[in-house]
């Protein structure tokens, strides 16, 4: 498994570790997407309803329930801090080359496998912007999902679906 | 054969290389030699593909790609090994990237200069990096085997070592192009010289057609650059009319 990671990180780049932050940084997102989401839906349908003195909460006739592209703040934060991150990853690989008393460009430019290179600094960092994205649509789909499902009908505001649509297509 | 013809390298207006031509055959010990800053670097930048030029440059009548690429090997003082890998670890990448690796060769030399193998490059002394870019560079199982200014750094005693192991491991098709000031200590071992000044190839000698004319490797690199003896008298005279 170790020698095959290391296939796409340069020689001297310890693949264990850095597939680790790969992995960390994409739950992270994952996470934190599918939290900031469940904690704007409850606040939202919390905020539907008011509390009457006796201590009865009941629904407020003038309350208007939040759209669907506003639950998505800190998704979007994520897929922003994600993509930030495999883009430094790209930087650190590239430079590595250059670095630490020796450059190490030189090798891999005269490698007789075209593109040794490239594949070595670019393929993770592009397969985790990627990645990254695929995390960003699949969770926004199911958070649109619960969204329009989970929502009753009276509140879910005009047009609904077709906003979780184009947030996932755009 | 290396074969370069009619190279001219500029940066910016400047040329580095002006109307290059030269033709290496297989089994030379070639020394480069020319002042900091000559274009002896550029040249083999140009060769390695590092730069772009105008000209050509061909290994055996083919033009230098990723096809040929593994016939040559190049060490520089800059080092081009990677820092976080251990002398096995590099062995192991070269091994995996060129077929004619040769890891006996790689062994014997680690040995010779009694070098840490486990140890990440960067943990290396000077010397010891130099050493090492030297044994990956002759280890690699290229034809041709580029050296730019390999033992920067190294003492007397290190450099002599390492012109009697090259002597005594290179192979009959083998081919050294040595960039270094150090004429002197290179006269004995090498071949051909071949001189560059300001970007032009300025001289290109058999070692032994100057042995048969009587005149030594320094005299000719000095008649080649119209290298002027008397200007150090003629300024200490200077200072001395002056005080």
């Amino acid at each position: 498994m170790k020698d095959k990671l290391q296939r796409f990180f340069p020689p001297g780049i310890d693949a264990r570790s850095e597939f680790v932050y790969f992995c960390s940084v994409l739950l992270a997102q994952a996470f934190i997407q599918a939290a900031g989401f469940f904690i704007s839906y409850s606040s939202a349908k919390s905020a539907m309803y008011i509390t009457l003195y006796n201590g009865r909460r009941v629904e407020d006739p003038d309350a208007v329930f939040e759209s669907f592209s506003a639950m998505l703040g800190a998704g979007r934060w994520m897929l922003v801090l994600a993509g930030a991150y495999f883009a430094y990853l790209l930087v650190k690989l590239v430079s590595y080359h250059y670095l630490g008393g020796s450059r190490a460009a030189y090798t891999m430019r005269r490698l007789p496998r075209r593109g040794e290179y490239l594949i070595r600094c670019g393929s993770v960092p592009l397969a985790g912007l990627i990645a990254s994205q695929i995390v960003w649509r699949t969770l926004t789909l199911l958070s649109g999902l619960i969204y329009v499902n989970a929502t009753p009908e009276k509140w879910l505001p005009a047009g609904s679906w077709e906003s979780v649509i184009r947030i996932i297509t755009h | 054969m290396l074969e370069i013809k009619n190279v001219t390298k500029r940066y910016n207006m400047k040329k580095a290389l002006d109307n290059v031509s030269l033709s290496i055959p297989q089994g030379e010990l070639v020394g480069l030699f020319g002042e900091n800053g000559a274009g002896k670097t550029t040249l083999m930048k140009c060769i390695l593909g590092y730069t772009s030029y105008t000209g050509s440059i061909t290994l055996d009548g083919e033009r230098i790609s990723h096809k040929n690429i593994g016939r040559i090997a190049f060490a520089t003082s800059e080092h081009s090994f990677f820092p976080n890998l251990s002398p096995n670890g590099h062995a192991e990448f070269y091994a995996s990237q060129f077929a004619t690796f040769n890891r006996r060769r790689f062994d014997v030399l680690m040995d010779f200069f009694e070098l840490p193998r486990g140890r990440a490059a960067k943990r290396l002394s000077t010397g010891q990096k130099n050493q090492f870019e030297v044994v990956l560079a002759l280890s690699q199982g290229a034809d041709y085997i580029l050296m730019d200014e390999p033992f920067s750094g190294n003492d007397i005693f290190n450099r002599e070592d390492f012109y009697k192991v090259l002597l005594g491991i290179l192979g009959e098709r083998e081919t050294v192009l040595l960039s270094t000031h150090l004429i002197e200590e290179v006269s004995s071992f090498i071949g051909r010289a071949v001189l560059i000044h300001k970007g032009q190839i300025t001289g290109d000698v058999s070692m032994s057609d100057l042995e048969d004319s009587g005149e030594g490797l320094v005299d000719y690199v000095k008649r080649a650059w119209n290298y002027r003896a008397d200007r150090i008298a003629r300024a200490i005279d200077e200072l001395g009319e002056d005080s």
